[in-house]
C-alpha cells in the first residue's frame, strides 16, 4: 500500500478503507461533540442539574472530540492527495481514537467509580456510552495495526535504500514515539503513574477538578514539595535524610519564638519579622551543617546519623514548648502584623513584569514570525519527499497567535494593577505579614491586585503563594541541577565518588553542600507552615520524612545515587497529594490510604526499572 | 581491648553497687514508692495535667513516685517500662491499657508479688471477660459516655436552631486506638437510633494536612452539618479549615474531646458547641490516692471511678481556662 505514496499507484483496498475510516471517524466525532454539547449525552456528575449547563468534564470532552474530527479529516484529506504525512497523521487519529474508546469503555462499565465497587452493587450499565466506547476502541485499534504495519515496512526499505539514515520524529509511531520520549526521561514511572492517576480520579469523580479540590491538592502537597526537593538533591548525591520532619519541627519552634518571645535565655529578645525569617533560615542550615559534617567526618552511612539527628532535633521542640501544648501568635498578640508597603513597589514590579514581558516578546516573536513564514513557503514543496507542509504551517500560526494573545493579556493586566495602584493617590497598602508569605489567593491580595485576581478564585478554593514558592523553587532547583556545575558535580558524586575526586570535585564539600541545602529548604517550609496557621505544636513534621522520600522515588531517583530529577520529584509529590484528596472525595475508606501510597510506590519504582532497562 | 575486658567487670561492680546504694537512699524507711506506667507522657499537654495530680498528691503523701513513659507516645515500650517498675519494688503501680497483651506479663508478676495495680486514663478493653488482666479497678473517663454526651448536645443544638442534622463525620487522628474509637462508638449509637449516616475519616495530628483533608471531605460531602472531633490538634485543624473555607459558626455543628487554648476560644466564638473533659488531673491524683488507701489499709470502691465525661461549653468556659492556666484542668 507504501507503493501509494511512493509510485503513483492505484489506492489498494487499505487504503481505501483508511480514507473512509478516517471521513467516517472525523464525522462521526464531530457528531459526538454536538451531542454532548446538546446535553444528549451527559457526562459527570449531573444530579439535579440542567441539560443546558455544560459541566468542566463536558466541555473538556467535546474540545477533544472536535480535535480528533479535525485530524481525522485532515489525515482523510492528505490520504486523498497523496500527502506522505496522512500516514502518521493516520497513526495518531487511530492510537487517539483506540484511547478515547478505552475511557469511554471504563466510564460505561465504572460509572460510580471504586466507590461503588465497594458498596458491592451491581451499577447499571450505559448501553449508551457503552457502545460508543467499543465502537472507537475497537475500530480505533484495529485501523492502528493496519496502519502501523505499514509505516514499519516503509521504515526497513529506508534503512536497506539509504543505510542508517535516522527516521523522522512524524515517521514514527506513537508508540516508539512514546516510548522513546519516556526512555529518555528519568521519571517515567512517573509521568505513567501521574497520566494514569489524574484520568482515573478525573473521570470517577466530578469533584476531583472542581477549583476547591485542585486548590486542596496544591496547598497541602507544597510544603512537602519543597522539602522533596532538596531531599531529592541529596538522593542524587548519593546520601540520604530522614531527620527532615524532625528538623521542621525545631526550625518552625525556633522561628515562633523569634516571633513572639525570643529566647530569653541567651539574653535574645523577639525580633522584628523581617528579621526572624533569615534567623530561622540560619538555624536550619546550621542544623544541615551538623548532619554533613558529622557524616564526612565520621564516615558513617548517612541513614544513621540522620536516624540519630531525626531523634535529637525531635527533642528540641518537644523541651521547648512548655507543657507540649500548641504554641500560637494569637497567644502573644491580639492582632497579626501587618506591613504598609508604598504603592510604588508594586508599580515598580508590574513595570519590571512589563519589561520582562516586552523581552520576551522581542526575543520570541520575531523567530515564531520567521518560522511561519518559511513554512508557508515550504507547503507543497516538491522537496519535501512527498509531505505538503500544510499542518504544520496552520499549527505555526496558531502558536503565534496564542502567544502573542498571553502577552498581550499579561501585558493589560500589568498596566491595570499599575493604574490601580496610581489611581490611589500613593496611598500606602496594608498587607498581612503572613498574607504576603503565604497568603490565600484572591482575598489576602485585593489590595495589591485591586481586586482583579479574585474573579478566578471562588470562595472556599484554598490556593496559597506556597504553590508559588514550591514551583519556583522547583524551576531554579532543576535549572541548577542540570545546567550549572555545581548540579554536574551533584551527579558526578552520587554516580561515582572516586572518579568525582579524580576530577577534582570536592566531594564532602558538596555532600556537605546538600546536607545544608535541604536543610534550608526545610526552612523556607517551616516558615511557610508557621505562617499559614500561625502557630506549631510539639510534633510539627513527625512522619514527614517518609512521605517526602516516598516522593522523590516514585519521581525517579534511585537511592544509590546519581540519578534523578526535580521535575520527576514534582510529579511524584502530585501524585502522593492527589491520593490524599482523591481518596478522600471518592469516599473510599481513608485507612487504605498509605497502603495506596506504598503500593504505587513500588509500582513506579518497578515502571522506572523496566523503562530503564529498555532503554540501554 | 583486652585490658577493657579485664576492667568491665570491676565497673559493673562499681556501678551495680553504686545503684543500689541510691535505691537505698532513695527508699528509706517508710516512705511510700509508686509507679505510674503509661503509654504518654511529657510530649503530650494531655499527660502533663494526669502528672501534675500524681505529683501533688505524692507530695501530700510524702511519696517516692515516678512517670514511666515514651516522651511522646508508644504502646510497645510499656513492657519495659513495668520491668523498671517491677524493679523499684513498689507498694502499688497505676497503669494504662491501650493494649492488654503487651504487659499481661508484667501486670502478672506484679500480682504474683502482691503489688496492687489500678488501671487509669484507658480501660482494659478486655474488664468483665476471663482475660481480664489481674488489676483492682479503673480510675478515668468513659469515652463511649463521652461521644454519646456530644451527640445528643448537637442533636439538641440543631432542634433549638430549627436546623435538621442530615450526616456527621468523624475524623480520627490515631487509627486503632482503642480510646479514640470507642468515642466515635459512643456518637455512632446515638446517630444510629437517630437513623443518621455518620462517616469516618481517618485525619492526623498534622494541623495543616488535617485541614487539607477536612476540605476535600466538606468539598465531597457539602451536606455534612455535624462534626466531632476527638482532640486539641483535630479541633485546630478545623479551625483553620473553617477560616481557609469562609464558614460561619451555626453552619456545621461540632464538638470536640479535650482541651487547648484554641478549643475555649473556639468554644467562645461559637464554633464548638462543648468540649468533653475527661478531668486528667483527677486520674493522676486519685490513682495515687487509692494505691495508698489500698496499700495501706486494703480499701477499695465498689467500682470503676470516672472523671468524665465533664463538660465544658460557653457557660464555664472563662473559669476553666483560669484553672488550666494553674494546671488542673
Amino acid at each position: 500500500m507504501l507503493a501509494f505514496f511512493e509510485e503513483n499507484a492505484e489506492a489498494s483496498t487499505g487504503v481505501q478503507l483508511a480514507r473512509i475510516y478516517m471521513v467516517v471517524l472525523g464525522l462521526g466525532a464531530l457528531l459526538l461533540a454536538e451531542q454532548v454539547l446538546a446535553g444528549w449525552i451527559a457526562l459527570g456528575e449531573r444530579i439535579n442539574v440542567l441539560r443546558s449547563d455544560i459541566n468542566f468534564i463536558e466541555w473538556v470532552v467535546s474540545l477533544a472530540f472536535l480535535l480528533l474530527a479535525a485530524a481525522a479529516l485532515r489525515a482523510a484529506w492528505s490520504l486523498w492527495q497523496r500527502d506522505r504525512a496522512g500516514w502518521p497523521w493516520a497513526q495518531w487519529v487511530s492510537f487517539f481514537a483506540t484511547i478515547f474508546g478505552a475511557v469511554f469503555l471504563m466510564k460505561a462499565l465504572l460509572p460510580g467509580g471504586i466507590a461503588q465497587i465497594s458498596n458491592l452493587v451491581a451499577p447499571p450499565l450505559d448501553n449508551l456510552m457503552f457502545l460508543i466506547g467499543l465502537l472507537l476502541f475497537v475500530s480505533g485499534l484495529l485501523c492502528y495495526r493496519f496502519v502501523t504495519r505499514g509505516v514499519q515496512v516503509f521504515d526497513e526499505k529506508v534503512d536497506k535504500a539509504q543505510g542508517a539514515l535516522s527516521t523522522a520524529a512524524s515517521d514514527m509511531t506513537p508508540g516508539q514515539f512514546i516510548s522513546l520520549q519516556l526512555a529518555q526521561s528519568p521519571s517515567a514511572g512517573a509521568i505513567i503513574g501521574f497520566v494514569f492517576i489524574f484520568l482515573v480520579f478525573s473521570f470517577v469523580t466530578d469533584l476531583f477538578l472542581q477549583p476547591t479540590s485542585v486548590g486542596s491538592v496544591l496547598t497541602n502537597v507544597s510544603t512537602k514539595g519543597i522539602v522533596a526537593i532538596g531531599v531529592t538533591i541529596l538522593m542524587i548525591s548519593g546520601e540520604f535524610d530522614l531527620s527532615v520532619g524532625s528538623m521542621l519541627g525545631a526550625v518552625s519552634v525556633f522561628y515562633m519564638f523569634f516571633l513572639t518571645e525570643g529566647i530569653p535565655q541567651i539574653g535574645l529578645g523577639p525580633m522584628p519579622m523581617l528579621l526572624a525569617m533569615p534567623a530561622a533560615l540560619v538555624v536550619a542550615m546550621l542544623l544541615g551543617f551538623i548532619n554533613g559534617i558529622i557524616l564526612v567526618r565520621t564516615g558513617i552511612p548517612s541513614f544513621i546519623v540522620t536516624l540519630g539527628t531525626l531523634l535529637i532535633y525531635r527533642t528540641i521542640p518537644l523541651v521547648a514548648i512548655p507543657g507540649g501544648r500548641i504554641l500560637r501568635y494569637r497567644d502573644y498578640y491580639d492582632e497579626f502584623p501587618q506591613v504598609w508597603i508604598s504603592p510604588w513597589v508594586f508599580t515598580l514590579l508590574a513595570l519590571a513584569g512589563l519589561v520582562a514581558v516586552a523581552y520576551v516578546a522581542w526575543r520570541l516573536l520575531p523567530g515564531l514570525w520567521r518560522g511561519l513564514q518559511f513554512r508557508y513557503g515550504e507547503i507543497r514543496n516538491p522537496a519535501n519527499d512527498g509531505h505538503f507542509k500544510t499542518t504544520q504551517t496552520i499549527i505555526a500560526g496558531f502558536v503565534l497567535l496564542v502567544t502573542v494573545l498571553a502577552l498581550l493579556i499579561i501585558a493589560a493586566w500589568l498596566l491595570m494593577v499599575i493604574s490601580f495602584h496610581l489611581g490611589r493617590g500613593g496611598e500606602l497598602v496594608q498587607v498581612g505579614f503572613f498574607d504576603l508569605i503565604n497568603g490565600r489567593w484572591g482575598f489576602s491580595f485585593e489590595q495589591v491586585t485591586g481586586g482583579l485576581f479574585s474573579i478566578f478564585i471562588p470562595p472556599g478554593a484554598n490556593f496559597r503563594n506556597s504553590i508559588i514558592w514550591w514551583l519556583l523553587l522547583v524551576l531554579l532547583f532543576q535549572v541548577v541541577l542540570t545546567q550549572s556545575r555545581y548540579g554536574n558535580s551533584v551527579f558526578a558524586v552520587g554516580g561515582n565518588p572516586g572518579a568525582a575526586r579524580a576530577q577534582g570535585i570536592n566531594v564532602n564539600r558538596v555532600k556537605v553542600m546538600n546536607f545544608m541545602l535541604v536543610a534550608l529548604l526545610v526552612g523556607v517550609t517551616s516558615i511557610l507552615e508557621v505562617t499559614r496557621n500561625p502557630g506549631v505544636d510539639p510534633l510539627k513534621g513527625d512522619g514527614w520524612e517518609l512521605e517526602v522520600i516516598a516522593m522523590t522515588v516514585i519521581g525517579g531517583a534511585l537511592l544509590s545515587g546519581g540519578y534523578g530529577s526535580v521535575i520527576g520529584t514534582l510529579l511524584g509529590a502530585l501524585i502522593v497529594g492527589m491520593l490524599a484528596t482523591g481518596l478522600v472525595i471518592i469516599g473510599m475508606n481513608a485507612r487504605l490510604f498509605r497502603g495506596v501510597v506504598g503500593a504505587i510506590t513500588i509500582l513506579a519504582v518497578v515502571l522506572n526499572t523496566l523503562v530503564r532497562r529498555q532503554s540501554t | 581491648m583486652r585490658k577493657l575486658f579485664t576492667v568491665a567487670p570491676a565497673l559493673l561492680l562499681v556501678l551495680g553497687l553504686a545503684v543500689f546504694a541510691i535505691g537505698a537512699v532513695g527508699a528509706q524507711d517508710d516512705q511510700p514508692v509508686f509507679r505510674i506506667v503509661s503509654h504518654g507522657g511529657a510530649g503530650n499537654p494531655f499527660w502533663i495535667v494526669v502528672i501534675k495530680g500524681m505529683e501533688d498528691a505524692c507530695a501530700i503523701l510524702n511519696a517516692d513516685c515516678a512517670w514511666l513513659a515514651h516522651p511522646v507516645d508508644s504502646v510497645d515500650d510499656m513492657a519495659g517500662y513495668w520491668d523498671d517498675a517491677l524493679a523499684a519494688n513498689p507498694d502499688g503501680i497505676g497503669t494504662t491499657v491501650p493494649n492488654p497483651e503487651v504487659i499481661r506479663d508484667a501486670v502478672g508478676r506484679a500480682s504474683e508479688a502482691g503489688i496492687p495495680v489500678i488501671v487509669l486514663n484507658t480501660a482494659d478493653p478486655n474488664s468483665g471477660t476471663p482475660d481480664a488482666l489481674d488489676t483492682l479497678f479503673y480510675i478515668g473517663a468513659s469515652e463511649f459516655t463521652g461521644g454519646v454526651s456530644n451527640a445528643n448536645r448537637v442533636l439538641d443544638a440543631a432542634d433549638a436552631a430549627g436546623v435538621a442534622i442530615v450526616r456527621g463525620v468523624c475524623p480520627i487522628q490515631e487509627v486503632g486506638h482503642s480510646g479514640l474509637e470507642a468515642r466515635c462508638a459512643g456518637v455512632r449509637s446515638v446517630f444510629e437510633e437517630a437513623g443518621i449516616p455518620l462517616d469516618e475519616l481517618t485525619i492526623n495530628n498534622d494541623t495543616t494536612a488535617s485541614a487539607g483533608t477536612l476540605a476535600d471531605y466538606f468539598t465531597a460531602n457539602p451536606d455534612t452539618n455535624a462534626a466531632f472531633f476527638l482532640g486539641p490538634n483535630p479541633s485546630t485543624s478545623f479551625n483553620l479549615y473553617l477560616q481557609e473555607a469562609g464558614r460561619m459558626p451555626g453552619e456545621i455543628f461540632a464538638t470536640t474531646h479535650d482541651t487547648s487554648a484554641e478549643i475555649y476560644q473556639m468554644i467562645k466564638d461559637g464554633y464548638l458547641l462543648q468540649a468533653i473533659d475527661q478531668q486528667p488531673y483527677l486520674q493522676g491524683f486519685e490513682t495515687i490516692m487509692w494505691l495508698y488507701l489500698n496499700s495501706r489499709y486494703e480499701l477499695a470502691p465498689g467500682n470503676d471511678i470516672f472523671t468524665g465525661p465533664g463538660i465544658i461549653d460557653g457557660s464555664n468556659v472563662d473559669a476553666i481556662i483560669e484553672l488550666t492556666a494553674a494546671g488542673y484542668r
